[in-house]
Protein backbone atom coordinates (compact mmCIF):
# COMPACT_ATOMS: atom_id res chain seq x y z
CA UNK A 1 0.00 0.00 0.00
CA UNK A 2 1.38 3.42 -0.86
CA UNK A 3 1.07 6.48 1.33
CA UNK A 4 -1.55 8.94 0.18
CA UNK A 5 -0.18 12.07 -1.42
CA UNK A 6 -1.82 15.24 -0.14
CA UNK A 7 -4.25 16.83 -2.55
CA UNK A 8 -3.00 19.96 -4.22
CA UNK A 9 -5.52 21.99 -2.22
CA UNK A 10 -3.89 20.58 0.94
CA UNK A 11 -0.39 21.65 -0.04
CA UNK A 12 0.37 24.85 1.82
CA UNK A 13 4.07 25.10 1.01
CA UNK A 14 3.71 26.81 -2.41
CA UNK A 15 1.52 29.49 -0.80
CA UNK A 16 3.97 29.82 2.07
CA UNK A 17 6.77 30.33 -0.44
CA UNK A 18 4.75 33.24 -1.81
CA UNK A 19 4.40 34.71 1.69
CA UNK A 20 0.68 34.00 2.18
CA UNK A 21 -0.01 34.77 5.88
CA UNK A 22 -3.13 32.57 5.97
CA UNK A 23 -1.14 29.57 4.67
CA UNK A 24 1.60 30.14 7.23
CA UNK A 25 -1.00 30.34 9.99
CA UNK A 26 -2.74 27.15 8.86
CA UNK A 27 0.60 25.36 8.54
CA UNK A 28 1.46 26.25 12.13
CA UNK A 29 -1.92 25.09 13.40
CA UNK A 30 -1.58 21.85 11.46
CA UNK A 31 1.94 20.86 12.46
CA UNK A 32 3.32 22.89 15.37
CA UNK A 33 2.15 20.49 18.09
CA UNK A 34 3.92 17.58 16.41
CA UNK A 35 7.20 19.47 15.90
CA UNK A 36 7.09 20.78 19.46
CA UNK A 37 6.45 17.25 20.76
CA UNK A 38 9.50 15.94 18.91
CA UNK A 39 11.70 18.87 19.96
CA UNK A 40 10.73 18.38 23.62
CA UNK A 41 11.90 14.80 23.51
CA UNK A 42 15.09 15.64 21.59
CA UNK A 43 16.28 18.75 23.44
CA UNK A 44 17.88 19.13 26.81
CA UNK A 45 15.60 21.86 28.13
CA UNK A 46 12.23 23.40 27.37
CA UNK A 47 13.96 26.64 26.32
CA UNK A 48 16.18 24.76 23.89
CA UNK A 49 13.14 22.94 22.50
CA UNK A 50 11.33 26.26 21.97
CA UNK A 51 14.32 27.72 20.11
CA UNK A 52 14.60 24.55 18.01
CA UNK A 53 10.88 24.61 17.11
CA UNK A 54 11.10 28.22 15.93
CA UNK A 55 14.30 27.54 13.98
CA UNK A 56 12.65 24.57 12.26
CA UNK A 57 9.58 26.49 11.12
CA UNK A 58 11.55 29.50 9.87
CA UNK A 59 13.79 27.10 7.95
CA UNK A 60 10.80 25.30 6.45
CA UNK A 61 9.15 28.55 5.34
CA UNK A 62 12.33 29.77 3.70
CA UNK A 63 12.81 26.39 2.02
CA UNK A 64 9.17 26.11 0.94
CA UNK A 65 9.92 27.17 -2.64
CA UNK A 66 12.03 24.02 -3.06
CA UNK A 67 9.14 21.70 -2.12
CA UNK A 68 8.08 19.30 -4.85
CA UNK A 69 5.06 17.12 -4.09
CA UNK A 70 6.38 14.46 -6.46
CA UNK A 71 9.24 13.71 -4.05
CA UNK A 72 7.33 13.46 -0.78
CA UNK A 73 4.49 14.81 1.28
CA UNK A 74 4.34 18.06 3.17
CA UNK A 75 4.79 16.19 6.46
CA UNK A 76 7.82 14.31 5.14
CA UNK A 77 9.36 17.59 3.95
CA UNK A 78 8.72 19.21 7.33
CA UNK A 79 9.94 16.29 9.44
CA UNK A 80 13.07 15.73 7.33
CA UNK A 81 14.08 19.34 7.96
CA UNK A 82 13.03 19.09 11.62
CA UNK A 83 15.17 16.02 12.15
CA UNK A 84 18.16 17.69 10.46
CA UNK A 85 17.86 20.82 12.56
CA UNK A 86 17.51 18.89 15.82
CA UNK A 87 20.56 16.79 15.02
CA UNK A 88 22.51 19.94 14.01
CA UNK A 89 21.60 21.66 17.27
CA UNK A 90 22.67 18.66 19.32
CA UNK A 91 25.96 18.57 17.44
CA UNK A 92 26.52 22.34 17.72
CA UNK A 93 26.02 22.28 21.47
CA UNK A 94 28.47 19.41 21.74
CA UNK A 95 26.01 17.52 23.85
CA UNK A 96 23.99 14.45 23.38
CA UNK A 97 20.23 15.01 23.22
CA UNK A 98 18.47 15.14 26.56
CA UNK A 99 18.05 12.05 28.68
CA UNK A 100 14.75 13.49 29.80
CA UNK A 101 13.05 16.79 29.94
CA UNK A 102 12.50 18.33 33.33
CA UNK A 103 8.79 18.40 33.88
CA UNK A 104 7.43 21.44 35.61
CA UNK A 105 6.04 20.28 38.90
CA UNK A 106 2.29 20.46 38.92
CA UNK A 107 2.08 20.50 35.16
CA UNK A 108 1.06 17.51 33.15
CA UNK A 109 1.95 17.23 29.50
CA UNK A 110 -0.58 15.60 27.22
CA UNK A 111 -0.06 11.88 26.94
CA UNK A 112 1.80 10.81 23.80
CA UNK A 113 -0.35 10.34 20.72
CA UNK A 114 -3.44 11.89 22.22
CA UNK A 115 -5.94 13.43 19.82
CA UNK A 116 -4.99 11.00 17.10
CA UNK A 117 -7.87 12.27 14.99
CA UNK A 118 -6.03 15.57 14.64
CA UNK A 119 -2.87 13.98 13.37
CA UNK A 120 -1.98 13.86 9.70
CA UNK A 121 -3.13 10.65 8.01
CA UNK A 122 0.43 9.82 7.04
CA UNK A 123 1.65 10.08 10.62
CA UNK A 124 -1.22 7.88 11.76
CA UNK A 125 -0.16 5.30 9.19
CA UNK A 126 3.42 5.50 10.48
CA UNK A 127 2.18 4.99 14.04
CA UNK A 128 0.13 1.99 12.96
CA UNK A 129 3.13 0.55 11.12
CA UNK A 130 5.38 1.10 14.14
CA UNK A 131 2.93 -0.78 16.31
CA UNK A 132 3.20 -3.76 13.97
CA UNK A 133 6.97 -3.99 14.34
CA UNK A 134 8.51 -6.41 16.79
CA UNK A 135 8.41 -4.77 20.25
CA UNK A 136 12.20 -4.61 20.53
CA UNK A 137 12.50 -2.99 17.07
CA UNK A 138 9.79 -0.49 18.01
CA UNK A 139 11.53 0.40 21.28
CA UNK A 140 14.90 0.94 19.60
CA UNK A 141 13.42 3.16 16.86
CA UNK A 142 11.42 5.14 19.40
CA UNK A 143 14.49 5.82 21.54
CA UNK A 144 16.77 6.61 18.56
CA UNK A 145 14.46 8.49 16.18
CA UNK A 146 12.03 9.89 18.72
CA UNK A 147 14.43 10.82 21.51
CA UNK A 148 17.87 11.02 19.90
CA UNK A 149 19.41 8.39 22.18
CA UNK A 150 22.75 6.84 21.21
CA UNK A 151 23.05 3.13 20.65
CA UNK A 152 25.13 2.85 23.84
CA UNK A 153 22.39 4.56 25.84
CA UNK A 154 19.71 2.36 24.32
CA UNK A 155 21.78 -0.72 25.08
CA UNK A 156 22.09 0.38 28.71
CA UNK A 157 18.43 1.41 29.03
CA UNK A 158 16.91 -1.74 27.57
CA UNK A 159 19.61 -4.12 28.71
CA UNK A 160 20.48 -5.69 25.35
CA UNK A 161 23.89 -5.94 23.61
CA UNK A 162 25.10 -3.12 21.36
CA UNK A 163 25.07 -5.28 18.23
CA UNK A 164 21.47 -6.27 18.86
CA UNK A 165 20.46 -2.61 19.21
CA UNK A 166 21.98 -1.84 15.81
CA UNK A 167 20.39 -4.91 14.26
CA UNK A 168 16.93 -3.92 15.54
CA UNK A 169 17.48 -0.36 14.28
CA UNK A 170 18.40 -1.22 10.71
CA UNK A 171 15.90 -4.03 10.27
CA UNK A 172 13.17 -2.03 11.96
CA UNK A 173 13.66 0.94 9.63
CA UNK A 174 13.74 -1.23 6.51
CA UNK A 175 10.64 -3.12 7.62
CA UNK A 176 8.90 0.15 8.37
CA UNK A 177 9.69 1.45 4.90
CA UNK A 178 8.26 -1.72 3.38
CA UNK A 179 5.06 -1.44 5.42
CA UNK A 180 4.61 2.26 4.62
CA UNK A 181 5.44 1.72 0.96
CA UNK A 182 7.68 4.80 0.85
CA UNK A 183 8.62 5.16 -2.79
CA UNK A 184 12.21 5.28 -3.99
CA UNK A 185 11.80 8.54 -5.86
CA UNK A 186 15.03 10.12 -7.12
CA UNK A 187 15.68 13.23 -5.07
CA UNK A 188 16.39 16.66 -6.50
CA UNK A 189 19.77 18.25 -6.03
CA UNK A 190 18.53 19.45 -2.69
CA UNK A 191 20.52 19.13 0.50
CA UNK A 192 17.67 18.13 2.78
CA UNK A 193 17.44 14.45 2.31
CA UNK A 194 16.08 14.61 -1.16
CA UNK A 195 13.00 16.52 -0.23
CA UNK A 196 12.78 19.20 -2.78
CA UNK B 1 22.23 -13.57 10.27
CA UNK B 2 23.06 -13.17 13.92
CA UNK B 3 22.59 -9.70 15.34
CA UNK B 4 26.33 -9.58 16.05
CA UNK B 5 27.40 -10.66 12.59
CA UNK B 6 28.50 -7.94 10.17
CA UNK B 7 25.68 -7.10 7.76
CA UNK B 8 26.46 -7.68 4.11
CA UNK B 9 23.41 -5.86 2.78
CA UNK B 10 24.49 -2.27 1.98
CA UNK B 11 20.91 -1.14 2.55
CA UNK B 12 21.12 -2.34 6.15
CA UNK B 13 24.37 -0.45 6.69
CA UNK B 14 22.74 2.71 5.36
CA UNK B 15 19.59 2.19 7.45
CA UNK B 16 21.71 1.90 10.61
CA UNK B 17 23.64 5.07 9.74
CA UNK B 18 20.39 6.98 9.17
CA UNK B 19 18.76 5.84 12.42
CA UNK B 20 21.85 6.89 14.38
CA UNK B 21 22.60 9.99 12.28
CA UNK B 22 22.66 12.05 15.50
CA UNK B 23 25.85 10.24 16.50
CA UNK B 24 27.77 11.45 13.46
CA UNK B 25 27.49 14.16 10.85
CA UNK B 26 24.38 13.19 8.81
CA UNK B 27 25.82 14.95 5.75
CA UNK B 28 28.91 12.78 6.00
CA UNK B 29 26.90 9.58 5.62
CA UNK B 30 27.96 8.04 2.35
CA UNK B 31 25.59 6.10 0.14
CA UNK B 32 27.07 2.58 -0.09
CA UNK B 33 27.73 0.99 -3.44
CA UNK B 34 24.63 -0.87 -4.61
CA UNK B 35 22.18 1.57 -3.04
CA UNK B 36 20.60 4.24 -5.23
CA UNK B 37 20.11 7.82 -4.09
CA UNK B 38 16.39 7.21 -4.47
CA UNK B 39 16.51 4.29 -2.02
CA UNK B 40 18.51 6.43 0.38
CA UNK B 41 15.94 9.20 0.15
CA UNK B 42 13.17 6.68 0.83
CA UNK B 43 14.94 5.49 4.00
CA UNK B 44 15.49 9.06 5.17
CA UNK B 45 11.84 9.89 4.54
CA UNK B 46 10.84 6.79 6.49
CA UNK B 47 13.04 7.91 9.39
CA UNK B 48 11.43 11.35 9.26
CA UNK B 49 7.93 9.84 9.35
CA UNK B 50 8.93 7.53 12.20
CA UNK B 51 10.19 10.56 14.14
CA UNK B 52 6.81 12.19 13.61
CA UNK B 53 5.05 9.02 14.71
CA UNK B 54 7.16 8.85 17.88
CA UNK B 55 6.57 12.50 18.74
CA UNK B 56 3.93 13.32 21.28
CA UNK B 57 1.26 15.74 20.11
CA UNK B 58 1.56 18.36 22.82
CA UNK B 59 0.09 21.85 23.23
CA UNK B 60 2.59 24.65 22.68
CA UNK B 61 3.58 26.90 25.57
CA UNK B 62 2.03 30.39 25.15
CA UNK B 63 5.49 31.98 24.86
CA UNK B 64 6.36 29.72 21.91
CA UNK B 65 2.99 30.39 20.27
CA UNK B 66 3.67 34.10 20.44
CA UNK B 67 7.23 33.87 19.16
CA UNK B 68 6.11 31.63 16.27
CA UNK B 69 3.35 34.09 15.40
CA UNK B 70 5.88 36.93 15.42
CA UNK B 71 8.31 34.95 13.26
CA UNK B 72 5.47 34.17 10.83
CA UNK B 73 4.59 37.86 10.55
CA UNK B 74 8.21 38.78 10.01
CA UNK B 75 8.59 36.13 7.29
CA UNK B 76 5.40 37.20 5.46
CA UNK B 77 6.33 40.90 5.69
CA UNK B 78 9.77 40.09 4.27
CA UNK B 79 8.21 38.15 1.37
CA UNK B 80 5.71 40.95 0.78
CA UNK B 81 8.50 43.55 0.64
CA UNK B 82 10.52 41.45 -1.78
CA UNK B 83 7.49 41.00 -4.03
CA UNK B 84 6.70 44.73 -3.90
CA UNK B 85 10.24 45.65 -4.86
CA UNK B 86 10.30 43.16 -7.71
CA UNK B 87 6.89 44.12 -9.15
CA UNK B 88 7.71 47.51 -10.83
CA UNK B 89 10.71 46.07 -12.64
CA UNK B 90 8.69 43.12 -13.88
CA UNK B 91 5.71 45.27 -14.96
CA UNK B 92 7.79 47.97 -16.66
CA UNK B 93 10.07 45.71 -18.65
CA UNK B 94 13.78 46.06 -19.05
CA UNK B 95 13.94 49.16 -21.28
CA UNK B 96 11.27 51.54 -20.02
CA UNK B 97 11.89 51.87 -16.29
CA UNK B 98 13.72 54.54 -14.32
CA UNK B 99 17.03 52.81 -14.93
CA UNK B 100 16.59 53.28 -18.64
CA UNK B 101 15.73 56.96 -18.20
CA UNK B 102 18.84 57.49 -16.13
CA UNK B 103 21.04 55.85 -18.71
CA UNK B 104 19.43 57.91 -21.43
CA UNK B 105 20.15 61.14 -19.54
CA UNK B 106 23.74 60.10 -19.24
CA UNK B 107 24.22 59.09 -22.84
CA UNK B 108 27.55 60.74 -23.76
CA UNK B 109 26.69 61.16 -27.39
CA UNK B 110 24.03 63.72 -26.47
CA UNK B 111 26.73 66.17 -25.40
CA UNK B 112 28.82 65.83 -28.44
CA UNK B 113 25.69 65.76 -30.62
CA UNK B 114 24.60 69.24 -29.37
CA UNK B 115 28.19 70.49 -29.74
CA UNK B 116 28.29 69.02 -33.17
CA UNK B 117 25.39 71.21 -34.29
CA UNK B 118 27.72 74.20 -34.66
CA UNK B 119 30.33 72.12 -36.43
CA UNK B 120 27.77 70.59 -38.69
CA UNK B 121 26.34 74.06 -39.48
CA UNK B 122 29.81 75.42 -40.31
CA UNK B 123 30.59 72.39 -42.38
CA UNK B 124 27.21 72.71 -44.09
CA UNK B 125 27.93 76.36 -44.99
CA UNK B 126 31.23 75.36 -46.55
CA UNK B 127 29.76 72.39 -48.23
CA UNK B 128 26.78 74.52 -49.41
CA UNK B 129 29.09 76.15 -51.86
CA UNK B 130 30.85 72.98 -52.79
CA UNK B 131 28.03 70.50 -53.10
CA UNK B 132 24.84 72.65 -52.46
CA UNK B 133 21.84 70.29 -52.71
CA UNK B 134 23.15 66.93 -51.49
CA UNK B 135 24.80 68.47 -48.38
CA UNK B 136 21.68 70.55 -47.57
CA UNK B 137 19.65 67.34 -47.43
CA UNK B 138 22.16 65.82 -45.00
CA UNK B 139 21.90 68.90 -42.69
CA UNK B 140 18.12 68.66 -42.66
CA UNK B 141 18.43 65.00 -41.70
CA UNK B 142 20.73 65.83 -38.74
CA UNK B 143 18.32 68.55 -37.51
CA UNK B 144 15.49 66.04 -37.72
CA UNK B 145 17.46 63.57 -35.56
CA UNK B 146 18.07 66.26 -32.93
CA UNK B 147 14.36 67.09 -32.74
CA UNK B 148 13.56 63.40 -32.38
CA UNK B 149 16.08 62.96 -29.56
CA UNK B 150 14.67 65.97 -27.74
CA UNK B 151 11.15 64.56 -27.95
CA UNK B 152 12.43 61.23 -26.68
CA UNK B 153 14.02 62.94 -23.70
CA UNK B 154 10.79 64.76 -22.84
CA UNK B 155 8.86 61.47 -23.03
CA UNK B 156 11.38 59.85 -20.71
CA UNK B 157 11.01 62.69 -18.21
CA UNK B 158 7.24 62.19 -18.27
CA UNK B 159 7.71 58.47 -17.66
CA UNK B 160 10.01 59.22 -14.73
CA UNK B 161 7.40 61.53 -13.18
CA UNK B 162 4.78 58.84 -13.64
CA UNK B 163 7.01 56.20 -12.00
CA UNK B 164 7.69 58.53 -9.07
CA UNK B 165 3.95 58.90 -8.51
CA UNK B 166 3.52 55.12 -8.70
CA UNK B 167 6.28 54.65 -6.16
CA UNK B 168 4.59 57.06 -3.76
CA UNK B 169 1.34 55.13 -4.11
CA UNK B 170 3.09 51.82 -3.46
CA UNK B 171 4.87 53.25 -0.39
CA UNK B 172 1.48 54.28 0.96
CA UNK B 173 0.13 50.77 0.29
CA UNK B 174 3.08 49.23 2.10
CA UNK B 175 2.44 51.46 5.11
CA UNK B 176 -1.19 50.29 5.16
CA UNK B 177 -0.04 46.69 4.88
CA UNK B 178 2.33 47.17 7.81
CA UNK B 179 -0.55 48.48 9.88
CA UNK B 180 -2.65 45.48 8.87
CA UNK B 181 0.15 43.13 9.91
CA UNK B 182 0.49 44.86 13.25
CA UNK B 183 -3.27 44.44 13.82
CA UNK B 184 -2.95 40.80 12.85
CA UNK B 185 -0.11 40.41 15.35
CA UNK B 186 -2.40 41.71 18.07
CA UNK B 187 -5.17 39.32 17.05
CA UNK B 188 -2.74 36.37 17.06
CA UNK B 189 -1.47 37.34 20.51
CA UNK B 190 -5.07 37.40 21.74
CA UNK B 191 -5.70 33.99 20.19
CA UNK B 192 -2.52 32.66 21.82
CA UNK B 193 -3.77 33.86 25.18
CA UNK B 194 -7.11 32.12 24.56
CA UNK B 195 -5.30 28.89 23.67
CA UNK B 196 -3.22 29.14 26.82
CA UNK B 197 -6.41 29.40 28.82
CA UNK B 198 -7.58 26.12 27.27
CA UNK B 199 -4.64 24.11 28.69
CA UNK B 200 -5.74 21.52 31.28
CA UNK B 201 -6.10 23.06 34.70
CA UNK B 202 -4.82 21.46 37.88
CA UNK B 203 -8.41 20.55 38.71
CA UNK B 204 -8.85 18.79 35.35
CA UNK B 205 -5.64 16.83 35.88
CA UNK B 206 -6.79 15.72 39.28
CA UNK B 207 -10.10 14.73 37.73
CA UNK B 208 -8.27 12.53 35.21
CA UNK B 209 -6.35 10.90 38.03
CA UNK B 210 -9.57 10.35 39.99
CA UNK B 211 -11.19 8.83 36.91
CA UNK B 212 -8.34 6.31 36.57
CA UNK B 213 -8.67 5.38 40.26
CA UNK B 214 -12.44 4.99 39.95
CA UNK B 215 -12.65 3.13 36.65
CA UNK B 216 -9.37 1.33 36.02
CA UNK B 217 -9.41 -1.67 38.35
CA UNK B 218 -5.99 -2.78 37.13
CA UNK B 219 -4.33 0.54 37.98
CA UNK B 220 -1.30 0.42 40.26
CA UNK B 221 -1.94 2.58 43.37
CA UNK B 222 0.43 2.60 46.35
CA UNK B 223 1.56 5.10 48.97
CA UNK B 224 5.18 6.15 49.32
CA UNK B 225 7.51 4.67 51.95
CA UNK B 226 10.84 6.35 52.80
CA UNK B 227 13.84 4.83 51.08
CA UNK B 228 17.18 3.96 52.74
CA UNK B 229 18.43 7.44 51.98
CA UNK B 230 15.63 9.28 53.81
CA UNK B 231 14.60 7.31 56.90
CA UNK B 232 14.08 10.52 58.86
CA UNK B 233 12.17 12.34 56.12
CA UNK B 234 8.55 13.26 56.69
CA UNK B 235 6.69 13.18 53.43
CA UNK B 236 3.54 11.59 52.15
CA UNK B 237 1.87 10.89 48.82
CA UNK B 238 1.15 8.11 46.42
CA UNK B 239 1.67 6.82 42.89
CA UNK B 240 -1.03 5.94 40.35
CA UNK B 241 -0.22 4.10 37.09
CA UNK B 242 -2.63 2.80 34.50
CA UNK B 243 -1.04 0.04 32.36
CA UNK B 244 -3.99 0.32 29.99
CA UNK B 245 -3.59 4.05 29.37
CA UNK B 246 0.20 4.10 29.90
CA UNK B 247 -0.41 7.19 31.99
CA UNK B 248 0.07 7.99 35.65
CA UNK B 249 0.94 10.52 38.33
CA UNK B 250 3.07 10.91 41.42
CA UNK B 251 1.90 13.05 44.31
CA UNK B 252 4.03 14.37 47.15
CA UNK B 253 3.73 16.62 50.15
CA UNK B 254 6.79 17.35 52.28
CA UNK B 255 9.45 16.11 49.83
CA UNK B 256 12.40 18.53 50.18
CA UNK B 257 13.39 20.99 47.46
CA UNK B 258 16.80 20.06 45.97
CA UNK B 259 19.72 22.31 45.09
CA UNK B 260 20.14 23.49 41.46
CA UNK B 261 22.56 20.67 40.55
CA UNK B 262 20.22 17.78 41.38
CA UNK B 263 16.80 16.46 40.44
CA UNK B 264 14.52 13.62 41.47
CA UNK B 265 14.31 10.74 39.00
CA UNK B 266 11.63 8.06 38.87
CA UNK B 267 12.38 4.40 38.12
CA UNK B 268 9.74 1.76 37.41
CA UNK B 269 10.35 -1.92 38.01
CA UNK B 270 8.34 -4.00 35.52
CA UNK B 271 7.88 -7.65 36.41
CA UNK B 272 8.03 -8.72 32.75
CA UNK B 273 11.20 -6.84 31.85
CA UNK B 274 14.72 -8.03 32.25
CA UNK B 275 17.43 -5.45 32.66
CA UNK B 276 17.45 -2.18 34.57
CA UNK B 277 14.29 -0.40 35.74
CA UNK B 278 12.49 1.80 33.23
CA UNK B 279 13.34 5.50 33.36
CA UNK B 280 10.17 7.36 34.43
CA UNK B 281 11.47 10.92 34.07
CA UNK B 282 12.96 13.74 36.10
CA UNK B 283 11.05 16.20 38.28
CA UNK B 284 11.60 19.02 40.75
CA UNK B 285 9.80 20.03 43.89
CA UNK B 286 9.23 23.78 44.07
CA UNK B 287 7.06 24.04 47.16
CA UNK B 288 7.49 21.21 49.68
CA UNK B 289 4.59 22.44 51.82
CA UNK B 290 2.03 22.15 49.03
CA UNK B 291 0.88 18.94 47.38
CA UNK B 292 2.78 18.50 44.11
CA UNK B 293 1.33 16.45 41.23
CA UNK B 294 3.94 15.12 38.79
CA UNK B 295 3.21 13.34 35.48
CA UNK B 296 4.95 10.05 34.82
CA UNK B 297 6.86 10.13 31.54
CA UNK B 298 7.86 6.48 31.06
CA UNK B 299 10.35 5.91 28.25
CA UNK B 300 9.19 2.36 27.63
CA UNK B 301 5.86 0.59 27.98
CA UNK B 302 5.15 -0.54 31.52
CA UNK B 303 2.59 -3.32 31.63
CA UNK B 304 3.26 -5.04 34.95
CA UNK B 305 4.72 -2.58 37.47
CA UNK B 306 5.74 -3.99 40.84
CA UNK B 307 7.64 -1.03 42.27
CA UNK B 308 8.18 2.70 41.75
CA UNK B 309 11.44 4.12 43.12
CA UNK B 310 12.55 7.76 43.50
CA UNK B 311 16.28 8.56 43.51
CA UNK B 312 18.27 11.79 43.65
CA UNK B 313 20.46 12.19 40.56
CA UNK B 314 22.47 14.93 38.80
CA UNK B 315 20.13 17.55 37.28
CA UNK B 316 20.27 16.07 33.74
CA UNK B 317 19.44 12.57 34.98
CA UNK B 318 21.17 9.27 34.32
CA UNK B 319 20.48 6.37 31.99
CA UNK B 320 21.01 3.74 34.69
CA UNK B 321 20.90 4.72 38.37
CA UNK B 322 23.50 3.56 40.88
CA UNK B 323 20.70 3.94 43.48
CA UNK B 324 23.02 5.69 45.91
CA UNK B 325 20.29 8.05 47.11
CA UNK B 326 16.96 6.22 47.18
CA UNK B 327 14.40 8.63 48.57
CA UNK B 328 11.09 6.83 48.29
CA UNK B 329 9.67 3.45 47.30
CA UNK B 330 6.13 2.37 46.45
CA UNK B 331 5.90 -1.38 45.93
CA UNK B 332 3.60 -4.31 46.12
Amino acid sequence: MRPPRPRMTDCLLPKIAAGDPAAVDTFLKRHSHMVWGLARRFCRSAEDAEDATQEIFVDVWKSAARYDAAHGSEVTFLMTIARRRLIDRARRSGRRPAAELLEDAGTIAAAPHQDRAELHDEVQRAQAALSQLRPEQREVLDLALGQGRTHQEISAAIGIPLGTVKSHARRGLIRLREMLGVEATPPNADKDGGVS
Amino acid sequence: MSPHAPHDDPREALAEAIVFAHESDPRAIETPTGVTTAERAALEHTAALASAACASNEPLPPRLQQSLAAAALSYCAERSTLAANAAPRIAAGPTSGPGFVTSLARRPWRHWTSGAVTGVAAAAAALWFAFVLPTRQQCELTQSQLVSTSAELRASQDTLASRTAELATRTSELANRTTELANRDQRLAAQAAELAALRPSEAELRARRAAVLANDHHAFHRTWKPGPGSRDAHFSGDVVWSPERQDGWLSFRGLPKLDADHAYQLWIVDQRRDGPPVDGGLFLIENPDAETLVPIHAHLRVEHPVAFVITIEPKDGVVVSKQEHVVAIADS
